[in-house]
């Protein structure tokens, strides 16, 4: 797949078509790998709590089972199952619905956990039908009943045990993913076989605690396909059972369980007071204390995202263009840490000379004021601007382009100690939305007296920062962790109240180094708000500084960002990522 | 719900003034019986009387503190539950209030912009009416009222102690984001002080002039370990240009004790 899935049309599959496509379901899902034998001729009655189901089977052979829900008829199924040590794993349809089970018994504590999962019904927060093929789950936790036997008490249950870890993983069909758990509530993935890019994504997950190194994990790809994931890990083996159900982008059905072989890549910090062990999640005070069968808190930005046409977007601009925060008016949550402005370029004048035949002559009036010509022009444009000092003489500034069409920004970072300059030239509209930001990043040199402009030496764009997570503090009330998942991608989360991790998002990103441990850090949420990022990220001084370029329904804003970085962590997954002949030739070895 | 007639607190200030209306008058015809029956008692007559008369009325104020006491809980109480219009009841036709740098004329103008307008918007995203966990808890520790010789007008001046909720409506992509995880509430703990005139008119207390400072504010999270000397933004535009902003604008109100 080369279309990102963000930018993949999905179809809206009818409820009707869903049912038509799950009839080659009924035997059960396939698998690359031989079926378990582990259940066959055998029978399990599973109670579960909390308004779950007494679910009881009757597994004839590997491959059929015969399922009587509470007090129902019996149906029968086709299923499929696999075992990673002492846990059973399986699956199933039930014909002539759209729903299904997804079932881990523990065979030595008798304990289960049941995803109910489903299509065509789910609704969102605020009860309005999803799309028919994303798939919905609820979680089940009970146990097998044994005659004569008192029923455990314990149960497995939600945890935070594995929030932090980042994984490689091999399924037994070839397909290879990295999935990081930033949080207990949703997590990143990326599709090092399916994808040709190496772009990360984000879902909302469930993290379930079997024992001391036994865990399931499930994903449902919203907003996107709708596919579901789910599988129990083992800590100590590096081994995976699981299912992948749902409609890929051809619309066709993906039905099978599988094995894999993993490797932990990393283990980010965990926040929480040492006493929350994630048995419960801390949603804010204003989630419902109940959530509907299914519900949980979902992200959905492409929902909720206004499209915007060109004509708007500029009309928008041209009247109410907002600079730096408007001198107070607009309020900058990004940038409650800002560094202080730099007038280290007044009175400055140079010439900054890019890679692709730009040049552009500046006479810096002030701190404040400057006046800009594309080289050759005669007529000087002033412009308001900005600019922070990232490191030792080097110098971040900002500001628009006035009068363009569509709106038009520059963020040059100015090396004067090299005598380099990288610009990223931003503008309103993409080749998708007029309301979302488009950009180039172009490399250059400066011209100035007193500085030797190099030829061939240039900023460049890097992998460095991949891997890391950093918090970033905002303001008082703006808190968010970055964690660089690719080179060409990362994702922000915001922390919950208790300090764990909630819901994440992911978009599109580059990354320029500027120097050892400077980076130019420039990202657009993609099909999400359109709002772009652009800074200069100091690790010694673990401080950002830099710029944001937004158009919406009321104002084109040039604001200002400012942030206080903590290390978080780091993911080794730079081995992982790249051109796909470079990997396959490591892989070789 | 009109005020005047379904609230049963207002019927309750009524009765109480009513109350006060009739303490006065047995009160005098309770000292012109006492000096007629009693022999010898006609040169204490007029010492009794007014004797009577300073009881009476000091009853009738103490009836009158009373009542605006009553006022001023349940303009906590309609605050609380976000109760905005019935508020905004408790105001005298001209009334006005002093909040933040900003003054609001008019019980159906400024004063129904402030309440009905900014509060109702930022204190929950309904207009009227109590929502689950956005409230304000209000707990008024100390009060002083002074009721005017005439019986007619007061002033006092309440202190009160907040749990103050109020949702982050900021536009912003990780707002939504957090917003979407049961965030975007605002808590903390503020300390204040009312200053408040009061007029009585059809024998029902009104209040004629509000002024609030804020004292001291204390981050939810962090504690009591937190709290500072207030300083909340004033308001910086008038209406119309802030659609919920004030009539005009004072520059030293809303700001620290300490500046």
């Amino acid at each position: 797949m080369n279309v990102p899935m963000h930018r993949f049309s999905y179809t809206h599959l009818t409820e009707n078509q869903i049912g038509q496509k799950l009839a080659s379901a009924a035997t059960g899902p396939a698998c690359a790998s031989e079926y378990s034998n582990a259940v066959a001729g055998k029978s399990l009655k599973i109670v579960t709590g909390n308004g779950g189901p007494v679910l009881q089977y009757a597994f004839p052979d590997t491959r059929k089972l015969r399922l009587t829900v509470d007090s129902g008829s019996p149906v029968e199924c086709g299923y499929g199952a696999l075992t990673l040590k002492r846990i059973v794993f399986f699956s199933h349809l039930v014909p002539g619905t759209q729903k299904g089970y997804n079932v881990v018994v523990d065979l030595k504590t008798g304990l289960a956990t049941v995803f109910e999962i489903w299509f065509s019904g789910g609704k969102d927060g605020s009860g309005q039908p999803l799309d028919a093929r994303e798939v919905q789950r609820q979680i089940y936790y009970g146990y097998v009943e044994e005659a004569g036997k008192e029923a455990p008490k314990a149960r497995h249950h939600l945890t935070n045990r594995v929030e932090g870890k980042g994984f490689y993983w091999k399924q037994d069909s070839g397909i290879e993913t990295l999935e990081l758990y930033p949080s207990i509530v949703s997590s990143s993935f990326v599709e090092l076989t399916r994808h040709a890019d190496d772009l990360g994504y984000c879902s909302p997950s469930d993290f379930v605690m079997v024992d001391d190194n036994t865990f399931v994990y499930d994903r449902t790809e919203c907003e996107f396909s709708g596919i579901h994931t789910m599988y129990v890990f083992d800590l100590f083996v590096m081994k995976q059972v699981g299912v992948r159900l749902g409609f890929n982008e051809k619309d066709e059905l993906e039905y099978y369980i599988f094995r894999g072989d993993g490797e932990v890549l990393g283990q980010l910090a965990i926040l929480e007071p040492f006493r929350d062990q994630g048995d419960k999640i801390g949603f804010g005070p204003t989630m419902p204390q109940s959530l509907a069968k299914g519900g949980r808190p979902v992200y959905r930005p492409s929902r909720t995202l206004a499209h915007m046409t060109e004509e708007q977007v500029y009309e928008v601009g041209r009247k109410n263009t907002v600079l730096f925060g408007g001198n107070g008016s607009v309020p900058q949550m990004m940038a409650g840490h800002q560094l202080p402005f730099s007038d280290f370029l007044a009175g400055k004048e140079l010439t900054v000379r890019y890679d692709n035949g730009v040049a552009w002559n500046y006479r810096f009036l002030d701190g404040k004021e400057l006046r800009w010509r594309k080289e050759g022009e005669e007529q000087w444009h002033d412009e308001e601007y900005r600019a922070f000092e990232a490191d030792e003489s080097l110098i971040f500034f900002g500001h628009m382009h006035s009068g363009t069409r569509p709106a038009e920004s520059v963020q040059i970072v100015l090396d004067f100690a090299n005598a380099l300059t990288t610009c990223v030239n931003s503008k309103m509209g993409s080749a998708y939305l007029a309301n979302e930001v488009g950009y180039k990043i172009v490399f250059g040199a400066m011209e100035m007296e007193g500085l030797d402009s190099p030829r061939y030496i240039r900023h460049t764009f890097t992998d460095e920062l991949v891997g890391h997570a950093f918090s970033w503090n905002y303001s008082e009330a703006m808190t968010s962790m970055h964690v660089y998942t690719t080179p060409h991608s990362a994702s922000w989360s915001i922390y919950l109240d208790s300090g764990a991790l909630g819901m994440n998002w992911s978009a599109p990103c580059q990354y320029v180094k500027l120097r050892d441990g400077v980076y130019l850090f420039n990202l657009v949420e993609e099909a999400c708000n359109g709002v772009e990022t652009c800074v200069v990220i100091n690790t010694r001084t673990m401080h950002d500084c830099g710029f944001g370029f937004e158009g919406g329904e009321k104002t084109v804003n040039l604001g200002l960002v400012g942030a206080l970085a903590r290390n978080i962590g780091y993911y080794d997954v730079r081995k992982y990522l790249g051109p796909r002949k470079e990997r396959a030739a490591r892989s070789a070895k | 719900m009109n005020g005047n007639v379904d609230n049963p607190s207002i019927d309750a200030q009524q009765a109480n003034s009513g109350r006060r209306s009739f303490l006065r008058k047995a009160g005098s015809a309770l000292s012109v019986l006492f000096a007629a029956s009693v022999p010898g008692a006609a040169s204490e007559a007029p010492r009794m009387r007014e004797d009577a008369e300073g009881l009476t009325l000091r009853v009738g104020t103490l009836e009158d503190a009373r009542a605006i006491q009553q006022l001023h809980r349940l303009y906590g109480e309609y605050l609380g539950k976000g109760m905005h219009e019935e508020i905004i009841k408790l105001f005298a036709e001209d009334g006005r209030v002093s909040l933040h740098g900003g003054l609001f004329y008019g019980r159906d103008k400024g004063i129904r912009r402030l309440y009905a307008g900014r509060f109702g918007h930022a204190l929950s995203e309904v207009q009227d009416g109590p929502v689950h966990l956005l409230q304000v808890d209000w707990i008024q520790p100390e009060d002083a009222v002074d009721v005017g010789p005439d019986g007619l007008t007061a002033t006092a001046r309440f202190h009160c102690l907040m749990r103050v909720a109020a949702r982050d409506t900021t536009k912003y992509p990780m707002m939504d984001l957090a917003r979407a995880q049961g965030q975007g509430l605002l808590q903390w703990w503020e300390h204040g002080l009312y200053e408040i005139s009061y007029v009585k008119a059809g024998g029902i207390w009104k209040i004629e002039a509000l002024s609030y400072r804020s004292q001291a504010l204390a981050d939810d999270m962090s504690g009591w370990s937190s709290v500072s000397p207030a300083y909340l933004p004033p308001f910086t535009k008038k209406f119309p240009e802030d659609p919920a902003g004030p009539d005009k604008l004072i520059f030293d109100a809303g700001a620290s004790p300490s500046s």
